[in-house]
């Protein structure tokens, strides 16, 4: 009877103001929060199996929803951010530590048909704060600040969506190959669809990802793709090893592209260099 | 006696089937290195290769190999040094370097298969093997540097 008539009894504002503060406080942290790769693992939901084929098609389609945002003349703009786990050795042009973590910026002038004219790449080590820039133009590269200009890189065909390894990984299965799918909701209730391409190894590989040599038998590549842009979230790259967990090599998320009419004076400039250095041979 | 002749017919086929498939098994093997122009050294021809990569989904694998062509063995042989860097979009990512490994006395040929991550790149992933090859007879020695360009 006590305890009937605790529950109906009104409620007071000294109780019930808190309360309504601390949820009014979750609610608000989880609406604010950034999505990132991390989501995935806490949100999956397992969606009803479809073959392989119907997820190549569902890739196939997402990735052609992100292209055809950026028909324009424009250059196309790309960045996203990079982790690579382990030790990943030294710059073999300046001695220096690579990056593990690095912020990549891209411009590509596109044909008509969408290859690469030119490329200009703006590189971050997030680290160490240094930048590195590369300009790419008729098979050549020029790099600073080491100043290298080489020959013989053919980057023509290489889109920065249409040819994204995320679209690659699921169009181009080997049949022993196994697909999963799930999908997570971020805060704004926008939904993002997962594809987890697992592929196992023809033979045993030796490699040395974590700093020593171990026996690897497959592969695990994760990318998640926003549902109403197209546009890749995040991706990671998963090697597994006979005995024990996938060990996560890479790591690539923040995607962002856009249209732009002209990259930074600064890779411009770089641009500039390398078309007066090809002249003068 | 028909039947014998029969079955000797069938044997000189599989026979013929099999060395041609030995042959070109070989010729496809012989191909796939990519090697150095000859040179003498110490009264010997050597020469210094580099294996065509192989690809699977992930990784990528290379070899290089040291070799004596003609002018008997050679008292050490090998590649002293050689690394590997992933390249994406022009700018170096990872890299992996190796020690010294020398061949064992009185031998014409000496090689290293290493096997690394292809990795993920967003744009051009391309992977560069530098190396040197190295000879050694009677006190002196000679080497050779090797550089090869690929997209992953």
């Amino acid at each position: 009877m006590k305890v009937v008539r605790l529950m109906f009894r009104k409620p007071r504002w000294s109780t019930m103001l808190p309360l309504a503060l601390g949820v009014g406080l979750v609610v608000s942290l989880a609406m604010t929060r950034q999505p990132s790769y991390e989501d995935s693992q806490l949100r999956q939901i397992a969606p009803p199996a479809r073959s392989r084929g119907d997820v190549a098609v569902m890739v196939d389609s997402l990735s052609q929803k992100w292209m055809e945002q950026f028909e324009s003349q424009d250059w196309l703009f790309f960045s996203y951010k990079d982790e690579i786990t382990g030790p990943v050795g030294n710059n073999p042009e300046t001695g220096q530590p690579l990056a593990n973590e690095a912020f990549w910026e891209l411009w590509y002038e596109l044909d008509e048909s969408g290859n690469a004219v030119t490329v200009l790449v703006r590189h971050t080590d997030l680290e160490r704060g240094t930048v590195t820039r590369v300009a790419w133009h008729a098979e050549t590269l020029l790099r600073e600040p080491s100043g290298t200009m080489e020959s013989g890189h053919d980057w023509a065909g290489n889109h920065p969506i249409k040819d994204h390894f995320c679209n690659k990984s699921v169009l181009e299965l080997r049949p022993s190959a196994t697909v999963k799918e799930s999908w997570w909701i971020d805060g704004d209730g926008v939904s993002h669809r997962v594809t987890q391409v697992r592929a196992g190894h023809s033979s045993i590989t030796t490699a040395d990802i974590t700093g020593k040599e171990q026996e690897y038998i497959g592969t695990e590549l994760t990318c998640s793709r926003n549902e109403s842009t197209g546009a890749v979230d995040y991706s990671s790259l998963a090697f597994l090893p006979s005995l024990g967990e996938p060990i996560v090599y890479q790591r690539t998320y923040e995607y962002v592209a856009d249209s732009v009419a002209q990259p930074p004076s600064e890779m411009m400039d770089l641009l500039d260099e390398l078309l007066r250095r090809l002249s003068e041979r | 006696m028909a039947e014998r002749l029969r079955f000797r017919s069938y044997l000189a086929i599989a026979l013929v089937v099999a060395i041609l498939a030995l042959g070109s098994h070989l010729l496809t093997a012989e191909a796939a290195l990519l090697c150095n122009p000859s040179f003498p050294f110490a009264g010997r021809y050597v020469q210094s290769c580099k294996d065509n990569y192989n690809f699977d989904t992930s990784y990528w694998k290379g070899r290089m190999v040291t070799k004596v062509l003609s002018g008997g063995a050679i008292a050490k042989l090998g590649w002293n040094y050689w690394s590997d860097t992933r390249w994406c979009n022009g700018v170096a990512v990872f890299q992996w370097t190796w020690g010294s490994s020398y061949g064992l006395n009185a031998t014409n040929w000496a090689s290293t298969s290493p096997s690394h991550p292809k990795g993920t790149c967003a744009g051009a992933n391309e992977a560069q093997v530098y190396g040197i090859h190295y000879w050694e007879q009677s006190g002196s020695s000679t080497t050779e540097p090797w550089s090869y360009w690929r997209t992953l």
